[in-house]
């Protein structure tokens, strides 16, 4: 998994490519909750989200949370159909923010 | 049956995979279908691997076929075997995901995707032996 940040205006997007699995998901969180710490607007572009499981599904609703918390907001946009039908399965579809 | 023993630690979790990937591979499988199956491995492997063995190093042995039945689709078959804390997956209690996001507790659901996800679930405990076994159809 590789994670690449733009930054623009108060905006950042984090476009996420590979697999958010056991082993990765805990550098998408450090690296989402250092980006939630510097903006109140996150954009999570999964166009290049190839799998996820409950590893990265925890780290999108502690995002969530996180961000929250503060008044901000997180969105999740390009999902793959094979990656929406987990988040749907969780029902994590009406709790996040999917573009 | 085909089979595979490693150290229950998520470092491994790749070689599992690789392991599925094998035993399916002359079979034609819709992509959502091996997602599926990734998943399912993915999560019961690190159940065990996080829980199963508190207090020492253990193993999971994971034996797999595919079952050919005439006018069905070939279905994989894998039974997931662990010595460590007895524990029936199938009596986890799913969560409630009717909740918004600031009532939803993080984590728990891993079980939930597998009973989600595969066809047939069913679980054992044999000569101290927790034996979780999944099926899915490839087609």
């Amino acid at each position: 998994m590789t994670i690449t940040t733009n930054r623009e205006s108060d905006q950042v997007t984090l476009l996420i490519s590979g697999r958010i699995d056991s082993n990765t998901s805990t550098e998408l969180q450090d690296a989402l909750l250092q980006t939630i710490d510097s903006t109140y607007n996150v954009v999570l572009d999964f166009a290049e989200v190839s799998y996820i499981s409950s590893a990265g599904l925890r780290v999108l609703l502690i995002g969530h949370k996180s961000i929250s918390a503060k008044a901000g907001s997180m969105t999740i946009k390009n999902i793959s159909s094979m990656v929406l039908q987990v988040l749907e399965t969780v029902g994590f579809d009406k709790v996040l923010s999917l573009g | 049956m085909k089979e595979l023993t490693v150290e229950a630690n998520v470092k491994h979790l790749d070689e599992i995979l690789a392991f599925i990937d094998e035993i399916i591979a002359p079979y034609p499988c819709d992509p959502t279908i091996k997602f599926q199956l990734e998943l399912s491995l993915e999560e019961i492997y690190v159940n065990i691997a996080y829980y199963a063995y508190p207090n020492d190093i253990g193993t999971t042995t994971i034996r797999s076929n595919v079952h050919q039945v005439e006018n069905k689709p070939p279905l994989l078959v894998m039974e997931i075997h662990d010595q460590g804390t007895p524990y029936n997956p199938l009596e986890h209690e799913g969560p409630d995901i009717g909740l918004t996001a600031e009532e939803r507790e993080i984590g728990g659901l891993g079980i939930f995707i597998v009973k989600n996800s595969m066809d047939n679930l069913s679980y054992r405990y044999q000569d101290n032996n927790n034996i979780f076994t999944v099926e899915k159809y490839l087609a």
